[in-house]
């Protein structure tokens, strides 16, 4: 598939308030693929490929006004907090209706905060409603609001909450902080942490969710090693919005290691090709191991098939339980100059394991991707 | 009682007036590098404490527009099932 983003950003109106908008044409031609390719090409509402050759739709447009270094924006756009990250792992990516506000006024801090009702998933051309990405709830609105604080070059601090109308109540806090020198060795550490609870009419049913992941790096010039330890502390899924990457855990690689009661660890290695000569090319693999996944506590509650949250915690007829792991391989070019500097080349290779009763199911991908910005004015 | 007391605080701060100036007479002053590096950082500083909507451009002058080109080719095998639109 080719996907071609024309965004035009406009500038602000000078003046103590200043206005702007964008907009933008996104489209897609398929070269190959059609029906059972789900959104990895053009989709219908159901989610299944259909063969449809080449699909335009605006992906993003939004008016905006900014005072001193505060942005208010309201429209259909892209956005990154540890709830909502426009998911961008296909020709196009998804993009949210509704009033984004970014703040870096104060020194040293950004606040964020923000309210979506709709999305324009990946694959479709019109807005859709919210859902959960493991459960299939629908919500009417998702909010959210923290900061990111950079105490210093070495050390940053999050804290951040949210409410999915109805569903769930979720707050992030994540530390990390980085010593030494990676001439020698650059030490990092990293602990995120989400505590979510159902909210309102609890449409996802009971929600009492602890989740954390605690990972260690070091760093020798151009190699870095991870290791990270993840635990789901609860009886439901940790679950996310449909169509964001709205989980920071460590361990969420190709699948997300968010089962009832799994632990997960994984050890990763990157090399930076810049220190022996190829600047702007990288290589990472890793491999995850989880066990102790066990959705036996809710699953006894949505025993009989015709309840709502049945297909959550029961597969085939089964509990969802069990263990998995993969094994994963990416490289990546960046193209430091000339006229095609910033453009990149990604390769991508994941295996993914899992027992029969394990919620997501083993998997093989294989993925290239080549983004060519182009500045036209 | 008065003079006296004048007196004292004369002499008292005539004692802190010296003390003062021995105890920073071995301390280096600026030199010129420093002096430069400093009025850089100052102008540094109030350069950034000017902010984005300071320094706009308009809603033309600031305006651009980008392109972006992906070639996106993706290969999945998903045991027990076709793909599935909620994959990833």
């Amino acid at each position: 598939v080719i996907g071609n983003q024309a965004i035009f950003t406009s500038g602000f109106t000078q003046g103590k308030l200043g206005f702007g908008t964008e907009v933008s044409l996104f489209g897609g031609v398929t070269l190959a693929g059609g029906r059972g390719m789900g959104d990895m090409v053009h989709t219908d509402r159901r989610g299944s490929g259909d063969d449809r050759l080449a699909w335009a739709y605006p992906g993003v447009y939004d008016v905006k006004a900014r005072m001193s270094n505060t942005t208010l924006k309201y429209g259909a756009q892209l956005f990154d907090t540890p709830f909502l990250i426009s998911h961008d792992n296909r020709a196009l990516p998804a993009t949210f209706l509704g009033a984004s506000l970014v703040s870096t006024d104060m020194q040293d801090l950004t606040f964020k905060a923000g309210s979506i009702t709709k999305t324009i998933p990946r694959g479709q051309t019109a807005l859709q409603p919210l859902r959960t990405e493991y459960g299939g709830v629908g919500f009417g609105r998702l909010t959210y609001a923290g900061v990111d604080f950079q105490y210093d070059r070495d050390t940053k601090m999050s804290l951040h909450v949210s409410r999915a109308a109805n569903v769930w109540d979720r707050y992030y806090a994540s530390v990390s902080h980085s010593a030494g020198n990676p001439d020698a060795i650059k030490w990092t550490g990293l602990l995120n942490y989400y505590n979510t609870q159902n909210q309102g009419a609890g449409k996802q049913g009971s929600v009492h969710l602890n989740t954390y992941s605690l990972g260690l790096s070091g760093q020798h010039r151009g190699h870095t090693v991870l290791a990270s330890f993840q635990q789901i502390l609860g009886d439901q899924f940790f679950d996310y919005l449909n169509q964001s990457a709205g989980d920071l855990m460590s361990n969420s690689m190709d699948v997300d290691y968010n089962a009832p009661h799994e632990k997960s660890l994984q050890l990763r290695y990157t090399v930076d090709m810049k220190y022996y000569g190829v600047p702007g090319f990288s290589v990472m693999t890793w491999g995850v191991k989880g066990w102790g996944a066990d959705a036996g506590a809710m699953a006894s509650v949505y025993a009989d098939p015709n309840s709502s949250l049945h297909n959550l915690y029961w597969k085939n007829g089964s509990i969802k339980q069990g263990s998995h792991w993969e094994l994963g391989l990416t490289s990546v070019y960046v193209v430091q100059s000339g006229k095609m500097k910033n453009s990149t080349v990604q390769f991508t290779l994941m295996h993914h394991k899992a027992a029969k009763t394990y919620s997501d199911n083993s998997s093989n991908v294989y993925r290239v991707v080549m983004n060519v910005p182009v500045n036209l004015f | 009682l008065k003079i006296t007391l004048n007196i004292c605080r004369i002499i008292l701060a005539s004692a802190a007036s010296v003390g003062c100036g021995l105890a920073f007479a071995n301390q280096h002053g600026p030199s010129d590098a420093m002096l430069m590096t400093s009025d850089a950082e100052s102008a540094a500083q109030a350069a950034s404490q000017l902010s984005a909507q300071d320094e706009a451009k308009g809603f033309i002058g600031g305006s651009h527009l980008n392109l972006t080109v992906r070639s996106y080719f993706d290969h999945l095998q998903q045991e027990g099932a076709q793909q599935s639109a909620t994959y990833g």
